[in-house]
């Protein structure tokens, strides 16, 4: 899959996105303008100091969080001024998340987290395949508890994918793993990409997976510092770190 | 310094579990303001007692004769080990006003000799000997009549008219639990006692220098049974009704009876609540064990000892309860003055001083104390299991298996959102247990305290209205001949009449001994239940003497001519108040030797006629007092019925609060531990009402099933509390009616809903990126 030209709509189109926190006198500027598109198939990778505001953004794109001011349009939705309602729908219907702590509910197996999605989503994928996708078919009827990290973020990205979303949102998702771990955590979600052309956004800190993407956004301070296009991206198993 | 650190941790922590801190503090204030305020009420009255006792110098040893000549004085003080001896004039009569009341004339010790069980002047001055005869009236009677010095009396003494003037109101240490004769209860309206100078008093009544009275000190260390033994041989002779001990002088029974009681709610109620505080701390601080394991484990990463992160989280507890216990401080005063003054209505003592003592606060303190330390030292034991290394490894999820459910053919049709429910609840069934547990502990204290008003309506029911079906009752001052019955059978009005042999008697089993009346019974009873076939005793012998059904129980009887006879027990009964001995009439006779013949008859009147028939029977020589079955109910309600009310709808206040405050707090520790899923489950597109409610039912479930644990647990500790209570005066049938069931759930179900609209407010106002951030 290659990059797609700005010829093509965007999905997300962000404009002076602002976001600030208040804390009774303190106010903490986490966004202070952003402007971004992100494209169908891409595959975008955001990097950035501690603090940056990175999660903030990926947040907002998702529906998870509003912003203070500023626009983004999901396709022809503003999502800024949308009420629960709308982001609810807009969750099920299209984001899939993997966050750096997995989230998987605790009492359910991982066969049935996935489940927990495809009982109410339209289109979704069986779960069984949703898993044999990121390569743990066979641990579907183990809880959590019995799982090691890496296969919780695993079952945490075959829950994301399995409603084949449009939008995969992943936040530092081999934060909590070791090299080998995160990088089939990595393997995965490269796959979902390629093979169900999802458009995916990872934030790491770590530099050398920015080498998988497309384009990668550096963020700085609450602004966007640089985007970096890489036509020729690389595969996997040529970066390491 | 790192101290100080920790320090600012207990702080923060206080309020950041504001709501945890308040409730933990509601439970503590109420369990040891209750505590205070019954203590310092059970000291208040030890108090009153002994202070009147010992200034009004209370006799020793008392007897009632019918006429003894005052001569026999000296005789009586020859008795070894006698100390004081004080002889008193006693005549019955009614008083001239409304309703006929009754009052019991005595004479007042003569000049020179200050005498025993001395009147206390509450106000106006002592009586003098003027044209019209001066009185002192009870205070009680005083107040219930309104009334006052100066104010002139009628009555009818050794049957002729009299005029009194009231020279002042006084109270004695024999009457300070003051009840007529005839009546189960104590009643300010219709009975009091009259204290007139012995030169007037002898003068009307016509008895010269005699003495129905005696009161008598002992010296420190006598033997009392020898001094009894040769009392009554000495008045034998003059219609005595057998000496008694100070411990069995009516008065002074019950008013031990009350302190006992008191001493029992000091430690029975605050028991519970404390014991309630230290199951909701326990909950919370296992809980924030939980929630904090990570920074415990840095903790001890950092190089604590576990000994000194279990100090720090005590010293949590103790703050919290130490709000508490402060706030159980005024609270418990308050209650205590409150409390103590609902005694003045049946208690008469020269004054009760409530002070909230410093025992009482100190025992207050040490309970809170000690509920807070046992609640915290069972949570706190998991730390020492929490390795540093803990605090290296991310969180982890909790165990979880699958259970009989999964296995079974139902399982893979149950939708996943619901699996999730049941699996919370099942996995974990020590903590859904204690869960329930906890919201179970709401329902003991609303079922406890509400049930307080259902045991009183049944009382009142059960025993004035379904077991005796009188309008009134009448005792006659010397039996009269069955024969005789008819003519009150034929008074204008009155429906129906029941004749009764009464008969003071001396009862005696093994070591016990008690003074009380036999009632000769008809063996078919209409106006008087239950009916009798052989002896009948109140349950209280069985209980407390350890008799069985066919022990035989010796009687000695206390009117002239004393007989002695023993009967075998035949069954037992239950008297909510007091104490009966009951047998048939005709057995009384022929154990007396005697003709049929009754002293006291019962009257079911035509309500209509009551004013006319009150008016004959007043008229009439032989009776002794009359009381109307309306006097009765109407003076439990202002007595017995003030005193439980009051308590109750303390305790009711009280389990209320406290109720409130366990069960929302219980809805917060259950969806705290919840709220991340909700947030996650809300990430995965599901709205949030339904995220929401699905989570709501799991605490729905344990609340539902902490109903009926709560309903049977409620139910068998209040059965317990009340045998713990078992005076000898009270042998309450416990019932706990529908509407205390239904009150309890409307109370419990209204908190449910505010928990949870509150918990939905907390969860619909935390952020989503917040909610997910939190870590479990
Ligand atoms: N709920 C909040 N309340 C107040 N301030 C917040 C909140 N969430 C984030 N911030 C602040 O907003 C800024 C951006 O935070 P954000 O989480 O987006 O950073 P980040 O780039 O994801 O950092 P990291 O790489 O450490 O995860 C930070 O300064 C942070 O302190
Ligand atoms: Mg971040």
């Amino acid at each position: 899959m290659t990059f797609s030209g700005p010829e093509r709509a965007p999905v997300f189109k962000a404009r002076n996105l602002v976001k600030t926190y208040t804390w009774g006198e303190v106010t903490v500027h986490a966004l202070r303008g952003v402007d971004l598109d992100l494209y169908e198939h891409e595959m975008v990778v955001l990097l950035g100091p501690s603090g940056s505001g990175k999660t903030t953004l990926l947040n907002i794109l998702g529906g998870l969080d509003s912003a203070s001011s500023g626009e983004v349009f999901y396709r022809d939705h503003n999502l800024v001024n949308s009420d629960e309602e709308t982001l609810t729908r807009f969750r099920r219907e299209h984001v899939g998340f993997v966050f750096q702590f997995y989230n998987l509910i605790a009492s359910l197996t991982a066969v049935e987290n996935i489940r927990l999605v495809t009982e109410i989503t339209s289109s979704p994928m069986k779960p069984e395949d949703a898993l044999d996708l990121v390569g743990i078919k066979a641990l579907a009827d183990r809880f959590p508890s019995q799982l090691s990290g890496g296969e919780q973020q695993r079952v945490s990205i075959a829950r994301a994918i399995a409603k084949r979303p449009d939008i995969l949102l992943c936040d530092e998702p081999t934060g909590a793993l070791d090299y080998e771990t995160g990088r089939k955590v990595l393997e995965a979600i490269q796959k979902i990409h390629s093979e169900l052309g999802t458009l995916v956004v990872i934030i790491t800190h770590n530099a050398a997976i920015a080498g998988i993407a497309d384009r990668v956004i550096r963020i700085e301070n609450g602004k966007i510092a640089e985007v970096r296009i890489q036509p020729d991206r690389l595969a996997l198993d040529q970066i390491r770190w | 310094m790192v101290k100080q650190a920790l320090n600012t941790k207990i702080l923060r922590s206080l309020v950041r579990l504001r709501f945890q801190t308040v409730s933990i503090a509601v439970l503590v204030a109420c369990g040891s303001g209750l505590l205070i305020a019954a203590w310092s009420s059970y000291d208040a009255l030890q108090r009153a007692k002994q202070h009147t006792y010992d200034n009004l110098h209370f006799g020793d040893i008392f007897a009632e004769v019918k006429e003894a000549p005052l001569s026999l004085e000296s005789r009586i003080r020859a008795i070894p080990g006698v100390r004081e001896v004080d002889l008193r004039l006693v005549e019955s009569a009614l008083i001239r006003l409304p309703g006929a009341p009754s009052a019991r004339f005595i004479s007042l010790p003569e000049a020179g000799s200050p005498g025993l069980d001395r009147v206390h002047l509450k106000s106006g001055t002592l009586p003098a000997s003027t044209q019209i005869p001066e009185i002192l009236v009870s205070e009680g009677f005083a107040l219930a009549r309104t009334l006052r010095p100066g104010d002139t009396l009628g009555g009818i003494v050794g049957g002729r008219q009299w005029m009194f003037r009231i020279s002042g109101l006084g109270l004695s240490p024999d009457s300070v639990y003051l009840i007529g004769p005839g009546s189960p209860l104590p009643d300010n309206t219709r009975y009091g006692l009259v204290w007139m100078n012995r030169k007037d008093l002898e003068r009307i009544s016509r008895k010269g220098r005699t003495f129905q009275r005696l009161s008598l000190k002992v010296s420190p260390g006598i033997s009392t049974t020898g001094v009894i033994e040769d009392l009554d041989r000495i008045l034998k002779p003059y219609g005595s009704s057998g000496s008694f001990l100070r411990k069995d002088q009516l008065s002074n029974r019950l008013v031990e009876n009350e302190i006992t009681e008191q001493k029992t709610l000091a430690v029975l109620f605050p028991g519970i609540f404390l014991g309630i505080a230290t199951f909701l701390i326990h909950n919370t601080l296992a809980r924030l064990v939980q929630m904090e394991r990570v920074q415990i484990a840095t903790l001890r990463a950092l190089g604590y000892r576990s000994l000194e992160i279990m100090v720090h989280y005590l010293k949590l507890a103790l703050s919290m309860i130490a709000i508490g216990a402060v706030a159980g401080i005024a609270l418990g005063t308050g209650i205590g003055s409150l409390m103590s003054r609902s005694y003045q209505a049946f208690f008469r003592f020269p004054e009760i001083v409530f002070r909230p003592g410093f025992d009482a606060i100190l025992l207050g303190l040490l309970a809170s104390v000690t509920a807070g330390v046992l609640g915290a030292v069972s949570a706190l034991r998991s730390i020492r299991a929490l390795t540093p290394a803990e605090a290296l490894r991310p969180p982890a999820p909790q165990r979880f298996r699958t259970g009989i459910l999964d296995r079974s053919f139902i399982g893979p049709r149950i939708p996943v959102r619901i699996r999730m429910i049941l699996r919370n609840s099942l996995a974990h069934p020590i903590r859904l247990a204690w869960n329930i547990l906890g919201m179970a502990c709401a329902w003991i204290l609303l079922i406890m305290s509400l049930s307080w008003n259902d045991i009183l309506e049944n009382l009142i029911d059960e025993r004035f209205l379904r077991q005796s079906r009188e309008t009134l009752s009448m005792s006659l001052r010397t039996p009269v001949k069955d024969a005789s019955a008819d003519s009150w059978g034929q008074i204008p009005g009155v429906l129906e009449h029941e004749t009764y042999r009464i008969l003071p008697v001396r009862m005696r089993f093994e070591q016990h001994l008690k003074t009380l009346a036999l009632t000769g019974a008809p063996l078919l009873p209409r106006l008087e239940l239950p009916a009798v076939e052989g002896l009948a005793l109140s349950r209280y012998f069985q209980k407390v003497w350890g008799l069985n059904v066919g022990d035989r129980v010796a009687f000695e009887s206390l009117e002239d001519g004393k007989k002695h006879f023993s009967i075998p027990v035949s069954h037992f009964i239950q008297d909510a108040i007091g104490v009966s001995a009951r047998v048939p009439k005709t057995w009384l006779h022929s154990l007396l030797d005697e003709e049929p013949s009754f002293n006291r008859i019962l009257l079911r009147v035509n309500p209509s006629s009551v004013p006319d028939v009150l008016e004959r029977l007043e008229a009439s020589p032989l009776g002794k007092s009359i009381v109307t079955k309306r006097d009765i109910l109407v003076s439990f309600a202002r007595t017995l019925g003030t005193l439980i009310r009051v308590s109750s709808l303390v305790l009711v206040v009280f389990a209320i609060v406290m109720a409130v405050a366990l069960l929302l707090n219980s809805i917060r520790i259950s969806f705290a531990e919840r709220q991340k899923e909700i947030a996650s489950l809300r990430v995965l597109g599901l709205p949030f009402s339904t995220a929401f409610d699905l989570l709501l039912s799991e605490t729905a479930i344990q609340w539902i099933l902490a109903a009926p644990v709560g309903c049977v647990a409620g139910n068998l500790l209040t059965r317990a509390a009340l045998k713990a209570m078992h005076a000898e005066e009270y042998d309450f049938t416990v019932v706990i009616s529908p509407r205390t069931y239904a009150l309890s759930f409307i109370i419990l179900g209204a908190c449910f809903l505010a928990g949870s609209h509150w918990m939905r407010t907390i969860c619909r106002t935390t952020p989503l990126p917040d909610a997910i951030k939190t870590e479990e």
